[in-house]
């Protein structure tokens, strides 16, 4: 479909970027723009065809400014005070941790969950909608009961945890501990997109490569996993960003030491709203550069024929 | 050669069974039948891409039975191509080669993509392609590795009736440079009856008929196949043994075969065999019947004619005969035909 700048553009677009004047108390500017969009469409008017579309993106505009108005908000008042966020030791370590901590999390998912979602997407099996069930679970459980089943079978005395802490890996009021929580949270998010890029990739591609000799595990190798390049990009962007965003499952089992969120967290109680909002302000800051830029290198054209 | 002996399959509700066949060294072996005949899944239990449930085959007096398609080396080209979209032309030609750590790969790449006049298209992606230039980058990548066999899935039925025809003769100078043995599964019988050294008839995973391409147009031993490769004029009838012939009684007509049978029986005349003529004359021909024509079908290159001669006999006459015999709706006419083109079979 063509892309033009139509009326829902400056609905959906245009209008939440020109709110960000109120927040600046610039109100001329504001004035001036709606009068000037009024105008626009008195005289220019909208084809009967897109009626129907201004008014759902009219109705769409609240949600879209219900997300981008805090966060915009957040940003513009806390901007003046972001270098003390920076120059607080804390600020950065919760970050580093959060960091590190999702970055681990989104390479274990990968390792393992792309075998899964590779078989998951060849397969037909008894109890398949049962193990596609599992690997959804963990985006409907409350992050507490997440945190809180974590924390039995890994804590220095659980199932898990007892062996581990006897090899040295402790879990609570740990990174690891972290790492797990995370993990827990971005299983789906991981598994569901590398799955789905493997079902868009024809079988007979790897029986063809297998003709020519390569047998199934250098057919994936060379053809399917090249193929799916774009969703493993993707999955692992939604992997770590979830993991990154995860709160309630990791302050039950690893309060210590502080992720980003948590941290936020501790000094919204501790201190008050005045001193979380610029640490919350550099997180979301960095985060989204990360979001944006990784969407823009895994967005782009399919490399798969649209005939 | 390949020897086949036995095999079956199942898939769901589908059987593909009692496959036995014989495929010489450089034979071009066509599998003929109609959509959902089973022919694919033929080809891919050859390939290895799936085991056969029973059964056994034989390359070269070698069981290959349960031999992974890898160790095969059977070259296959799917219909629909399956080109690797991520390699642009000249990688998915030497994908076998890389994968086999073979030397020369350059060379033997541009070779090959000359052979099949794909060579200004090296560098291109699949996605840009049209259907034919794909097809022959699928071939030129199935022959890299210089198999010995090459299985074809419907290789021209993709693309348009004239892409198809040069791709067919670029197929027949192929067969005859290599000298590999070639095994296409095809819906389309001209195509069947143009490449095949031999062909098979394929209907509901069983193999009907096999023969030479004379065999199965003008000797269809069952009443599908003389449908399918649409030799018409199919009646019911009961053969007499008479002195050097067979009679055929159809009811209204009596109609002589060569062929030696007793009994009830289906008899075809392909519609190109029959002459039309004003009166009868002197000949070979042992069948002259009168008849009324019951109608005139415009065929395109020739003209469908229908006399009722007891039975509605079709024939196949050209815009000149049309003309120069004054054909029209209800005139008489006489149809000719040899007693060697009656064809007799037994179901």
């Amino acid at each position: 479909m063509k892309r033009s700048l139509s009326i829902i553009s400056i609905v959906l677009v245009l209008t939440p970027m020109i709110a960000i004047l109120y927040f600046l108390d610039l109100w001329v500017p504001l004035i001036l723009f709606f009068g000037f969009s009024l105008i626009a469409l008195y005289f220019f008017g909208v084809k009967k065809e897109d009626i129907t579309f201004v008014i759902f993106s009219i109705l769409g505009m609240f949600l879209v400014l219900f997300i981008f108005l805090p966060l915009a908000e957040l940003m513009i008042d806390a901007l003046p005070e972001l270098s003390r966020a920076v120059e607080d030791p804390n600020t950065i370590n919760a970050i580093m941790v959060s960091m590190t901590g999702a970055f681990v999390a989104t390479l274990i998912g990968l390792i393992f969950g792309v075998p899964l979602a590779y078989t998951l997407s060849r397969k037909d099996f008894h109890g398949k909608n049962l193990v596609e069930g599992l690997i959804d679970l963990p985006m409907v459980v409350p992050h507490t009961v997440a945190g809180i089943a974590l924390l039995v079978i890994f804590s220095r005395k659980g199932t898990l945890g007892e062996p581990l802490s006897a090899a040295g890996i402790n879990f609570v009021d740990a990174f690891p501990g972290i790492v797990v929580a995370m993990l827990f949270v971005s299983i789906p998010f991981i598994v569901n997109q590398v799955r789905e890029g493997f079902e868009d990739v024809d079988p007979r591609l790897e029986l063809v490569a297998m003709s020519l000799g390569a047998d199934r595990k250098k057919a994936f190798f060379t053809v399917s996993l090249p193929l799916v390049k774009r969703n493993l990009l993707s999955g692992a962007v939604m992997g770590w960003a979830r993991a990154i965003s995860e709160f309630g499952a990791i302050a039950v089992i690893a309060f210590y030491p502080h992720t980003a969120p948590v941290y936020i967290y501790k000094v919204f109680t501790e201190v008050g709203l005045r001193a979380a909002q610029p640490i919350a302000a550099l997180l979301l800051l960095i985060t989204l550069s990360i979001f944006i830029i990784l969407r823009t290198v895994t967005k782009g054209g399919s490399i798969y024929d649209k005939d | 050669m390949i020897k086949i002996e036995d095999i079956a399959r199942s898939w769901g509700d589908f059987f593909l069974s009692d496959i036995s066949l014989n495929i010489d060294d450089g034979e071009y072996f066509v599998v003929l039948g109609p959509t959902g005949a089973g022919k694919t899944l033929f080809l891919e239990l050859l390939a290895g891409f799936y085991e056969p449930e029973n059964g056994k085959i034989y390359k070269d007096d070698v069981e290959i039975t349960q031999l992974p398609p890898q160790k095969r080396g059977f070259g296959f080209v799917y219909q629909d191509y399956m080109l690797f979209p991520h390699l642009n032309v000249k990688d998915n030609i030497a994908y076998g080669m890389k994968i086999n750590g073979k030397s020369d790969i350059d060379r033997k790449v541009d070779e090959l993509a000359k052979k099949v006049r794909v060579y200004d298209l090296l560098k291109r992606k699949p996605s840009t392609l049209s259907g034919g230039e794909r097809q022959r980058v699928a071939i030129a990548r199935a022959l890299a590795l210089e198999p010995d066999v090459l299985l074809l899935d419907e290789p021209f039925g993709s693309v348009d009736y004239q892409t198809g025809e040069t791709l067919r003769d670029m197929m027949i100078d192929l067969h005859k440079s290599l000298r590999c043995t070639i095994i296409q599964v095809t819906h389309n019988q001209e195509e069947a009856v143009i490449l095949g050294d031999r062909i098979a008839v394929m209907k509901d995973g069983k193999i009907k008929q096999v023969g030479n391409p004379e065999d199965i147009m003008r000797k269809p031993r069952s009443k599908f196949v003389a449908e399918f490769v649409g030799t018409g004029n199919i009646f019911h009838g009961t053969a007499e043994r008479k002195k050097d012939v067979s009679m055929v009684n159809l009811g209204d007509i009596e109609i002589a075969s060569s062929h030696d049978f007793h009994g009830d029986v289906t008899l075809t005349i392909r519609p190109e065999d029959i002459i039309l003529a004003e009166n009868t004359f002197e000949s070979s021909a042992r069948n002259n019947f009168k008849g009324k024509v019951k109608e005139l079908n415009d065929r395109g290159i020739y003209h469908e004619v229908v006399v009722d001669i007891g039975v509605p006999l079709v024939v196949y006459v050209t815009r000149q005969s049309i003309e120069t015999l004054n054909l029209k709706k209800g005139k008489e006419i006489w149809t000719i035909f040899k007693a060697s083109s009656v064809h007799l079979f037994k179901e």
